[in-house]
């Protein structure tokens, strides 16, 4: 499962820095695409960026169809959050049409649906021989936060297992 | 140490902080290490794969108070000294006390690395004289 998480995150993450270069964090000592997976990071206090997209995993299931299966058809859930204060040049008035940019960023950095799976604990990356694949994502309610407007999308991921589970 | 002559603002600022950690030494502080992130970029660290480099780094006058344990673990109030943390502000190139605790990792106290959850100051002539910083496991 791992991989299928790790394999999800860099397609956003490289697509992100394709889409729109200018959307960075400053994290870990180096500027990064905003695409930021939540349990990757240290715990501690730090604040959640602003216009980043966070990743965060929900449950694991095994498609019914496919429940017999040695490699059964594994969903796994996947929520991307964001938030925004707009921008200091406009005053912060621009809010919602900041959120509106992130949410066509994340479409668009979601489309196509597909990535290669691969093993991205070693160098280069071996490719494990299946995808990655996901459903569009749903987006949820603006959520208005003192003057923060946040978004949560969910996203429905499909992946084989790496070994045969009998 | 300011450089003198100093308006009358600032040298109500300065007897504030020099009172409040004259006031921390009176009730037995101690030093305590702000475990901050090193500014050095780790390959795989965004995948959970590289540790992250961290640099820890002494403040005081502090405070120690044990808190009622949170569900985690312990919790402890640190009433620190706001000229310590101006001195780190300072060297580290933050822009206030406020980045200074949000990029903290935490603070290490016996070996143990407590998550910081909150931090208020007192303020002085629109300056911090004194921080309380509630960390806990």
């Amino acid at each position: 499962m791992q991989f299928a998480k790790d394999s999800f995150y860099v397609a956003l993450r490289d697509r992100l820095a394709a889409l729109n270069p200018a959307r960075v964090v400053y994290l870990d000592g180096a500027n990064r695409p905003a695409v930021i997976v939540a349990e990757n990071q240290v715990p501690g206090s730090a604040v959640p960026f602003d216009n980043a997209f966070y990743l965060r995993w929900g449950a694991a299931r095994v498609v019914a169809s496919t429940q017999r299966a040695k490699r059964p058809l594994f969903t796994l859930e996947c929520v991307v959050s964001y938030r925004t204060s707009g921008t200091a040049d406009n005053s912060f008035s621009d809010r919602g049409r900041t959120l509106a940019t992130l949410d066509t960023e994340l479409l668009a950095i979601c489309s196509p649906g597909a990535t290669a799976k691969q093993d991205l604990s070693q160098a280069p990356a071996l490719d494990l021989g299946t995808k990655v694949l996901w459903r569009r994502p749903q987006l949820g309610d603006a959520e208005v936060v003192g003057s923060e407007l946040r978004r949560s999308a969910a996203v429905t991921m499909f992946f084989f297992p790496e070994m045969d589970l009998s | 140490m300011p450089d003198f002559p100093i308006t009358h603002d600032e040298a109500r600022r300065h007897a504030a902080m020099r009172t409040a950690d004259a006031l921390l030494r009176a009730m037995g502080a101690v030093s305590v290490t702000l475990r901050l992130p090193a500014n050095i970029a780790v390959a795989n660290s965004d995948l959970g794969l590289g540790t992250p480099a961290v640099e820890d780094v002494e403040i005081g006058p502090v405070v120690l108070r044990d808190l009622p344990p949170s569900r985690t673990g312990a919790r402890a109030e640190l009433l620190v000294s706001a000229a310590s943390v101006a001195d780190q502000v300072a060297r580290r190139n933050f822009n206030s006390a406020d980045e200074l605790f949000d990029a903290a990792l935490g603070v290490v106290r016996d070996g143990r690395l407590l998550r910081i959850e909150d931090v208020t100051s007192d303020s002085f002539a629109d300056e911090p004289f004194l921080f309380r910083v509630v960390a806990t496991e």
